[in-house]
């Protein structure tokens, strides 16, 4: 048994990261994670100790498999593509003109630019509903595509937990409703 | 020699060699072939030296892997050695035999330090 059941875990999250802004496939990520954990099992060594930081250890797996090195930089310039970022802005901005709404609609008043407060609420929601479909879709083919497969079992190693999706989920709408409810006590 | 530690880049120049001669007795895995470099007198290799490497082997075709379950544990990925890998160990090893012959002749006689 490893040491300490956690620490690999948190290592293995951190240079499945790295692998993967290192380009290195996933199914190629799957097994190098699965060595990882194999190996500690097996000599009882904290992982940083037999395989150096997630980092280093990133650098010298795309070595082997003759990558180019790349830094974050360059990364993120071919991960991130316009409409994406689009997307983004437009679903933040959509955050703000019904987190307003909701209080404007809570506390009585009139909403953005004097219109009435329902008008851009429900616009708002709208986009917001329609962006984050898009994005939840772009989402599932991409995980389709390179998954890291663990190659003992054949499952998603870097999986989308349910309970990640709930508070992705949740705590937006708490706060939403929290400001509907400020709204409320503001007005009143 | 109980302390193996030998410089660096000459663990690098013939580590691939010796895992592909451990390998060649049989399917074995990571830690094992560890066990037996550290047997051997060379040394302690990590496993982030040793997984790299054998990933390089495996795509130079000398070396092919399959995981295997574990009782109750993560598992153990077995390595075994491809008839490319035999040839290429066959070849290298006579090379590198022929190259410690020569290394060992030229520093045979050493003067003594004045």
């Amino acid at each position: 048994m490893a040491k300490a059941p956690t620490s690999v875990a948190s290592y293995c999250d951190d240079l499945l990261l790295h692998l993967r802004a290192r380009e290195v496939p996933g199914a190629r990520i799957g097994e190098v994670l699965a060595e990882v954990q194999s190996h500690v099992a097996e000599t009882g060594e904290r992982p940083d100790e037999a395989f150096g930081s997630p980092r280093d250890y990133a650098d010298q797996v795309a070595a082997a498999l003759d990558l180019p090195r790349s830094g974050p930089a360059a990364f993120l310039r071919r991960a991130v593509q316009w409409p994406d970022l689009l997307v983004a802005v437009t679903l933040g901005l959509s955050c703000f003109v019904l987190a307003d709404g909701l209080w404007s609609l809570g506390a009585g008043e009139r909403g953005l630019f004097g219109l009435p407060a329902w008008r851009p609420t429900v616009l708002a929601a709208l986009v917001l509903a329609a962006g984050t479909a898009r994005t939840v879709r772009a989402g599932r083919r991409e995980r389709d595509a390179d998954a890291v497969i663990d190659p003992r079992t054949g499952a998603d190693m870097a999986a989308f937990a349910g309970w990640r999706l709930a508070v992705l989920v949740v705590v937006p709408v708490v706060l939403l409703v929290a400001m509907f409810v400020g709204g409320l006590v503001a007005g009143s | 020699m109980s302390d193996d530690r030998w410089p660096a880049e000459w663990l690098r120049g013939v580590l691939s060699l010796c895992v592909l001669r451990i390998v060649a007795d049989g399917p074995t895995y990571g830690y094992a072939i560890a066990a037996r470099l550290a047997e051997a007198g060379l040394g302690e290799v990590k496993g982030g030296t040793l997984y790299p490497l054998l990933t390089r082997l495996e795509t130079e075709g000398w070396v092919t892997s399959n995981w295997t379950a574990g009782e109750g544990g993560p598992g153990r990925k077995f390595f075994a050695l491809t008839d490319a890998g035999a040839q290429a160990l066959l070849q290298r090893g006579q090379q590198w035999h022929v190259f410690t012959q020569r290394a060992a002749g030229l520093l045979q006689s050493v003067p003594t330090a004045r």
